[in-house]
């Protein structure tokens, strides 16, 4: 039977895995990645969720930007008990911010939520089954191509 | 339908569309704002497609050779009447798979009229029209389009 590693311990073996890898082969780069994700989300499998400020934080928008997506159904929340507010729940979370991350290192810089959600459902066959409980009707209307509202305060002189 | 003061709405796949032409200095927010106030308005000076598409859609000039093609959903019992923006895109003759009207009459299955383009005032005999199932359509299309998967089968 494999111990439950805590947070730290499983830092500290991804931490070491990258350490150990030789940054000239690429395979063998790339397996110490895979190892050291491996580790990290064992360490971070007993966090269910995260405040709204973290999430803003892990996919790098401001909260306003967060409280829209939220709104528009496309960031899911839930209620745990012991916190007074809204939470998101951290698988989704987790995996909708390294697409977003992905898709800002390709140099995307816009409607990067809707992408990103939408690779997520194209490319990732775990994810409908595991999330659509969670989006709800928020990812079954984008799923379906349900019209969204125009903000049309968001469009300034260079638009 | 003066000064109605409609709200805009868009499909996703439309919404990232625009997301990518924001700072191209188009007079896209200008024309939006002007849309929602009131279609029929003189300053958008909007005109009535031609061919199969003359009742559906109106087409307005942006900068640059761009073009917005949009029509209006009347009201039902879960909305109010509303501008629904169906595409932006250039008009670009040469290459005329990319044109946007091109595309737009591949996105409705209906031929591009070739010739004798009236342009009509877009309000002249009331405003486009689109209804729930033509839009459900355009945009399944849409969709599998800007996916880069074909139009029709």
């Amino acid at each position: 039977m494999s111990r439950v590693l805590s947070p730290t311990e499983s830092m500290a073996r991804a931490f070491v895995t990258l350490r150990g890898a030789d940054p000239d082969d690429r395979d063998a780069l790339s397996a110490a990645v895979q190892d050291a994700t491996t580790e990290l989300q064992a360490g971070l499998a007993d966090r269910l969720s995260y405040s709204k400020t973290e999430a803003a934080h892990l996919l790098d928008v401001s909260s306003t930007t967060l409280e829209k997506w939220i709104d528009r159904g496309l960031i899911p929340v839930v209620q745990v008990p012991r916190y007074k507010r809204d939470r998101i729940p951290a698988q989704a979370l987790l995996a909708l911010a390294g697409e977003v991350k992905q898709l800002r290192r390709q140099g995307r810089q816009r409607g990067l939520l809707l992408e990103a959600l939408d690779r997520l459902e194209r490319e990732d066959p775990q994810w409908q089954r595991q999330f659509d409980d969670l989006y709800g009707e928020g990812l079954r209307a984008m799923q379906r191509g349900d019209l969204v509202k125009v903000d049309l305060d968001s469009f300034g002189p260079d638009d | 339908m003066s000064g109605s003061g409609l709200e805009i709405y868009v499909a996703p796949a439309v919404e990232r569309v625009i997301d990518d032409l924001r700072g191209k200095r188009l007079g896209l927010g200008d024309a939006l704002r002007e849309l929602a106030r009131d279609p029929c308005s003189a300053q958008l000076d909007a005109r009535r497609l031609s061919g199969p598409l003359a009742p559906v859609v109106c087409g307005i000039h942006l900068s640059r050779g761009y073009r917005l093609a949009f029509s209006v959903q009347p009201k039902t019992k879960v909305h109010t009447a509303r501008v629904v923006v169906l595409y932006v895109g250039k008009r670009d003759t040469r290459r005329r798979v990319r044109d946007i009207w091109e595309v737009l009459h591949d996105l409705f299955e209906v031929d591009n009229p070739p010739a004798e383009h009236h342009r009509p005032p877009c309000c002249k005999d009331g405003t486009p029209s689109i209804s729930e199932t033509e839009l459900d359509d355009f945009i399944d299309r849409l969709r599998r389009l800007l996916r880069g998967r074909t139009i029709s089968p």
